[in-house]
């Protein structure tokens, strides 16, 4: 094997990715030819100096994406396991500012002149109250939390032989 | 033969994200290592792996049990690199040669909490990580995916043919030649560290 051929595969040989019998004519070579050996060191200390490299430290909010993304309801539930949240925090924002809307309009609505107060007469229970068909839809809804969603099912449906690696890896879109 | 049972809609979504959120919890430092290595800074990195992970709970149903998890997710992450890649025409996981990126100085708050508290050695060896970093993102895509997985995250070219979905000649190819510019880059710091240690 010329020099050439031996640093070709330097880099298999310390991955120890060769047959036996590459790897000893690779040593014997190493041990008598002073410029693959200079290959070969470098190529190891390159090797080790990558392998000593340090894990960033994670984010914390990994998965909170997803929840958001998926919307079902195991999401909803892990979602109020997570003790920081920036998109709970931020609906809370946009429902608390909607909220101060809500008040403000119906504060003028209801008080426009001091003549007409509709506080005072008999139209206000029925639209706060929620009415029975109201309450068996909720009813309803809880029932269902279970169902995967209608995009999950989609995804589930098999998609003829692949590569078991392939298996759940989704076409790019 | 063992015949794999096909994951079924009366699984519930909880059990089933419950599932998930272990396999990810026993795999997410290896995975957003991998991803902060690929783009080179934490926000990057982090929506990168965000992606990955979305996508791969999406098809977690069809991913096939007994097969390897991370080694799965780390493929779905690589594949959502490139095309991440793709639809920003622009480089943007790559500094030009001579510009210092922003991203590249916002790196070492993670890796070093308090640079001035840290021992001259351990000090060195965080300004080492931070050049190397930066020399992998000269390399093109698939030597630095190729050299990553095998270096840093200490894959064999077996499983990173899985990963890259190439052929093992392939693999071996871009590790070698991925290291060897890698090394033309480094080698100033290369034969610094060690005439130190
Ligand atoms: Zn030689």
């Amino acid at each position: 094997m010329n020099c050439q051929k031996v640093q070709s595969l330097l880099s298999a040989y310390l991955d120890q990715e060769l047959t036996t019998e590459e790897r000893r004519i690779i040593r014997q070579h190493l041990f008598t030819c002073r410029t693959c050996s200079l290959e070969y060191e470098s190529l190891s200390l390159l090797k080790s100096s990558l392998g000593s490299l340090e894990a960033p430290a994670e984010p914390k909010d990994l998965l909170s994406k997803i929840l958001v993304a998926q919307g079902d309801s195991a999401s909803a539930i892990a979602l109020s396991r997570i003790a920081f949240n920036p998109w709970a925090f931020g609906k809370r924002f946009v429902m608390a500012a909607a909220c101060v809307f809500l008040f403000l309009g119906a504060a003028l609505w209801l008080f426009p002149t001091p003549k007409s107060n509709p506080m005072m007469t008999n139209a206000t229970p029925q639209t706060l109250r929620p009415t029975s068909e109201q309450v068996i839809m909720v009813r309803h809804m809880d029932k269902e939390e279970d169902s995967a969603p209608e995009d999950l099912k989609q995804e589930m449906k098999p998609s003829g032989p692949q590569h078991p690696l392939l298996m759940g890896i989704p076409v790019s879109r | 033969m063992e015949q794999t049972q096909p994951l079924t809609l009366t699984q519930s979504a909880s059990s089933r994200w419950e599932e998930f959120e272990k396999e990810v919890a026993d795999h997410e430092k290896a995975l957003y290592h991998f991803a902060y290595r690929l783009c080179g800074n934490p926000e990057d990195a982090q929506d990168l792996l965000q992606e990955g992970l979305l996508k791969a709970y999406r098809s977690y149903n069809r991913f096939k049990k007994g097969t390897s998890f991370d080694r799965w997710v780390f493929q779905i992450i690589y594949r959502s690199f490139v095309d991440l890649y793709r639809k920003k025409k622009r480089r943007p996981f790559v500094s030009s040669l001579n510009e210092t990126s922003p991203h590249f100085e916002q790196e070492k708050p993670p890796e070093v909490p308090d640079y001035s508290a840290l021992p001259e050695e351990m000090a060195l060896k965080q300004e080492l990580g931070a050049i190397i970093q930066k020399s992998l993102l000269k390399l093109p895509n698939e030597f630095r995916a190729a050299v990553i997985l095998c270096d840093v995250q200490g894959f064999s070219y077996e499983e990173i043919s899985q990963i890259l979905q190439c052929s093992l000649g392939t693999v071996r190819s871009r590790i070698h030649r991925g290291r060897r510019l890698l090394r033309e880059l480094l080698r100033p710091y290369l034969i610094g560290e060690r005439r130190g240690g």
